[in-house]
C-alpha cells in the first residue's frame, strides 16, 4: 500500500514536470506493474512532444536553407540579365549584338521562370496544400501522357521511348503522377546520348504496381542510389548538363504522397528508376 | 531526437587457444524516424550487434542506450519488460505463433502488456500492410511474404521505440523482398517509426536512409548521422 502511494506520487511529479515544459528521462525501473506502465506511457508522451518540437525546429532550418538556396539560384540568371540589359542600353551596339543580347536575356528569363515554377510546385507539395486525389485509373493512359509531354525533346535528341504496360488500374492522381513520370523521363533524356532508347515498363506485383524507367545514359556512381533523390543533389558524373537537382526530388515526393516509394538501380549502361505504387487505397 | 546509441560496444569470446572479437568497439547513433540498413558480410558481427541492441545478448564491454536508458544496467526481469515496451523484432523466419490467427498474432504484444487495442491505429496498420482479407487465416496458410507482413504488423502495433529486423527478406524471392522492405520504409514514414534492418543484400540496403557498414566487428561507415 505504502509502495503504491510512493509510485503514484512519482507519477504525479513527472506529470507536473511535463506540464512545466521539461522533458523526462528514462530513470525509472521497468516493472510489470500498472504504475510502471503508466510511467512508461508518460515518458513516451514526453518523447513525442520532444520529437515534435525538434521536428518543427528542423523544418524551420530547412526552410531557411531553402530560401537561401532559392536566392542563390536566382542570382545567376538575374546577373546575366543585368549585364545584357546594360549592353543593350549602349548606343553603339550593332543590330547583331542587340539580337544576341535579347536572346541571352530571353534564356535567363526562361531559367528564372523554370526555377520559380519548380519552387512553387515544391512548396505546394511540401506544405501538403496539394492533396493527391487518388482515383482508380488506367496507369497506361497516365504513362502515355507523360511520354507525349516528353515528345518534343525526345524527337529533338532522337531518343525513342518504348512503353510496355498491361491494362492495369491503379489508384493514383493522374496529374501529379504524370508529372513524377515526366520528371524521370526528362532526367533520362538529359543524361542520354543522341539516338538512344528509354524503356518504360509497368508491372503488377502482390502489394505494389511497379513503374520502371530505364535509360542507357551516363548512369550514376556506386552509393548514389539514394542521394540522387535529395533536393539540389547533382550526380557525380554530371558535367555539362544543366539542372537544379529538383526533378527526381519532386518525383520522389509525389510518389511518397501516394503511399509508395522509389528505388534507383545502377545498370550497365544507364540507370533504372522504379516507382512503387500501393495497389489499393492507402491513407497517409 | 536520438533514440538509440552505443558506446564502445564489444563482444569478445574466449576460446582455449584464442580470443574472438565479434564486436570490437562499436559506436553508433540513431535518430527518431530513421530507416537504417546495417550491412556486412557474414561473420562481420552485424547480427551480434542487432541482438545486443535488442537486449537478446550481453556485451562484454560498452553501453547500449535506448531512449536514454542503459540496457546493460538492467536485471533480467526489467530487461524483459523494457524490451516488450520499447523494441519490436522482425525475424528472417517470421516467428509467428502457429496456433494463433493473423489478428491474434498481431495483437499479442498488446495482450502481453495488458494494453487495450487502439482500434484506429490497428486498422491503419492492417490497411497499410494489406492484411484485411487474411485477418482470420492461420500462419501456415500464408505465403512467406504474407507471413512477414504479419510479423511487421505485430512489431508496429506496440509502437516500440525501435524496430529491429534481422535479414527480413532472407527467405523471400527478390521481388517480394523489395516489396517487404518498401512496406517497412513506407511504415517508417507513415508511423514515424525508427527501423534498423540487418542485411547482406546491397540492393536492399540501398533503399535505406542511411547505411551502417560493419567489418570485422568495427563500424567502417555510416555510424553517425552527419
Amino acid at each position: 500500500m505504502f509502495q503504491e502511494k510512493k509510485e503514484m506520487e512519482a507519477l504525479s511529479r513527472n506529470l507536473e514536470r511535463l506540464i512545466g515544459g521539461e522533458y523526462l528521462g528514462m530513470a525509472e525501473v521497468s516493472r510489470d506493474t500498472l504504475p510502471s506502465k503508466i510511467q512508461h506511457q508518460i515518458i513516451r508522451l514526453s518523447d513525442k512532444i520532444r520529437g515534435n518540437e525538434e521536428r518543427i525546429g528542423r523544418e524551420k532550418d530547412e526552410i531557411k536553407k531553402l530560401i537561401a538556396e532559392i536566392a542563390h539560384q536566382l542570382r545567376n540568371p538575374l546577373a546575366n540579365m543585368e549585364v545584357y540589359l546594360e549592353m543593350l542600353a549602349e548606343e553603339e551596339a550593332s543590330e547583331e549584338e542587340r539580337q544576341f543580347c535579347i536572346e541571352a536575356i530571353a534564356a535567363s528569363e526562361g531559367r528564372i521562370r523554370f526555377l520559380t515554377e519548380a519552387f512553387i510546385r515544391m512548396a505546394r507539395l511540401e506544405s501538403r496544400i496539394i492533396q493527391i486525389k487518388k482515383e482508380s485509373l488506367y496507369l497506361r493512359d497516365t504513362l502515355l501522357n507523360s511520354i507525349l509531354q516528353a515528345k518534343t525533346l525526345s524527337e529533338e535528341k532522337g531518343i525513342q521511348i518504348r512503353l510496355e504496360a498491361a491494362e492495369i488500374k491503379v489508384p493514383h492522381d493522374a496529374n501529379w503522377l504524370g508529372e513524377a513520370v515526366y520528371n524521370l523521363l526528362d532526367n533520362s533524356m538529359k543524361y542520354s546520348e543522341k539516338d538512344s532508347y528509354i524503356d518504360v515498363r509497368a508491372v503488377q506485383n502482390e502489394m505494389f504496381v511497379q513503374v520502371v524507367v530505364r535509360d542507357y545514359g551516363i548512369g550514376i556512381m556506386e552509393g548514389e542510389e539514394n542521394l540522387i533523390f535529395q533536393r539540389f543533389y547533382r550526380g557525380k558524373r554530371v558535367t555539362v548538363q544543366e539542372g537544379f537537382g529538383l526533378g527526381l526530388y519532386l518525383s520522389r515526393e509525389i510518389v511518397l504522397q501516394h503511399g509508395g516509394f522509389v528505388k534507383a538501380r545502377r545498370m550497365s549502361p544507364g540507370l533504372e528508376i522504379a516507382v512503387y505504387l500501393p495497389v489499393g487505397e492507402r491513407r497517409r | 531526437m536520438e533514440v538509440l546509441r552505443t558506446k564502445g560496444l564489444k563482444k569478445i569470446y574466449n576460446t582455449p587457444s584464442s580470443q574472438i572479437r565479434a564486436l570490437d568497439g562499436i559506436d553508433i547513433s540513431v535518430e527518431e524516424g530513421e530507416f537504417i540498413a546495417i550491412v556486412g558480410s557474414s561473420g562481420s558481427g552485424k547480427t551480434t550487434l542487432l541482438n545486443m541492441l535488442g537486449g537478446l545478448d550481453n556485451p562484454t564491454e560498452g553501453e547500449i542506450i535506448v531512449r536514454g536508458k542503459n540496457l546493460t544496467d538492467m536485471d533480467s526481469e526489467e530487461l524483459t519488460v523494457f524490451r516488450r515496451r520499447n523494441i519490436g523484432f522482425v525475424f528472417q523466419n517470421y516467428n509467428l505463433m502457429p496456433i494463433l490467427n493473423v489478428h491474434e498474432n498481431m495483437t499479442l504484444p498488446l495482450k502481453l502488456d495488458g494494453l487495450g487495442e487502439d482500434r484506429n491505429f490497428l486498422e491503419q496498420i492492417i490497411e497499410s500492410l494489406k492484411l484485411k482479407e487474411k485477418l482470420y487465416s492461420m500462419p501456415n496458410t500464408l505465403s512467406g511474404g504474407q507471413q512477414q507482413r504479419v510479423a511487421i504488423a505485430r512489431a508496429l502495433v506496440a509502437r516500440p521505440a525501435v524496430i529491429l529486423a534481422d535479414e527480413p527478406t532472407g527467405n523471400l524471392d527478390s521481388k517480394t523482398g523489395t516489396e517487404v522492405i518498401g512496406l517497412l520504409k513506407t511504415s517508417a514514414i507513415q508511423f514515424n517509426q525508427t527501423i534498423l534492418v540487418v542485411t547482406h543484400n546491397e540492393d536492399i540496403a540501398q533503399m535505406a536512409d542511411r547505411i551502417i557498414r560493419i567489418e570485422d566487428g568495427k563500424v567502417s561507415g555510416g555510424g553517425h548521422e552527419e
